[in-house]
């Protein structure tokens, strides 16, 4: 009950974030631009990209042919996003997140940090019991072969 | 065991990415703008770079932050209400005269967006940000300070 819980809140957010993120395709691009790490050109391409990985991640979850994949998607991304925010406050840019298109543009970065590491645990536990899933599955396979 | 789990997640992995994949490569080829954005500039820079009396300063924070203090000669900018600052803009500019655009800080969407947009209207790429902002403008030098005489830092 608790991992349904966990799985609909952390596809839901990645599902979420993705359309967003697509609804404005300007401010995505400019969000990831201004973190400064790369040049603009490289920003549309991941502007472009990242929202069709965070829907595929979330989608991934529900899936469960794909679920382990998913909630790799899902954990790399939160990993993705904490480097970058991390960057970001330590050379001191005043950066807003953009992670949900323009209903966060004045969250605070720090702030954005604390609610991904949240995020970082609940995928870490999501990506954890779908590995021991799909081990124990392969375990069977290899017993029953 | 460890072996087969990787290769398990690599192929989910790889299925996903491929089918976000898909969809992502047709909004890079057919439906993103490339337009590029004004390029961040630091102030030591813009003065050694260009004559200060050349600079064309624009301001896109809020009215009463630029009421407090801005960049004397500064224009202020209004994202929702662009129209006067653009008409002020255009009396004041000519080619290869470079504008100046500043925000709160680096992350300044506002900035951006604006720089973008100016060098849209004005057909030129001397458009260029201000790293850091107005955060990065000396404050002893605020609004009662001329362009013309700040020294670099």
């Amino acid at each position: 009950m608790i991992w349904l819980l966990i799985r609909t809140l952390v596809s839901g957010l990645f599902i979420v974030a993705g359309l967003l993120k697509l609804r404005d395709a300007e401010l995505t691009i400019i969000s990831v631009y201004q973190y400064q790490l790369m040049s603009w050109e490289s920003a549309g391409v991941l502007a472009a990209t990242l929202p069709w990985i965070e829907i595929a991640g979330g989608v991934g979850i529900w899936l469960p042919k794909l679920r382990l994949g998913g909630a790799t998607l899902c954990l790399g991304l939160t990993v993705l996003f904490i480097a970058a925010l991390g960057s970001a406050v330590v050379r001191g840019l005043d950066v807003s997140c953009g992670c949900f298109g323009t209903s966060d543009m004045h969250v605070t970065a720090m702030k954005r940090l604390g609610e991904d590491m949240v995020l970082l645990v609940l995928c870490g536990g999501l990506w954890r019991s779908e590995i021991h899933r799909i081990r124990a599955q392969l375990q069977f396979e290899a017993e029953t072969a | 065991m460890i072996r087969r789990l990787i290769k398990v997640t690599a192929q989910q992995v790889i299925i996903l990415l491929g089918l976000a994949g898909i969809p992502a490569l047709l909004t890079v080829v057919f439906d993103w703008e490339w337009k590029t954005p004004a390029e961040f500039v630091e102030l030591s820079a813009a003065q050694s770079e260009g004559q200060m009396e050349g600079l064309l300063w624009v301001d896109v924070r809020d009215p009463d932050r630029f009421e407090q203090a801005h960049v004397r000669g500064a224009i202020a900018f209004q994202e929702e209400t662009p129209g006067p600052a653009l008409d002020h803009l255009r009396e004041r500019w000519m080619p290869g005269r470079r504008i100046i655009v500043y925000g709160e800080g680096s992350g300044s969407e506002r900035a951006i967006r604006a720089g973008r947009l100016l060098k849209r209207e004005f057909h030129t790429q001397n458009v260029f940000l201000l790293k850091g902002g107005w955060a990065a403008w000396p404050r002893d030098r605020s609004v009662e300070s001329m362009p013309q005489t700040i020294s670099p830092q």
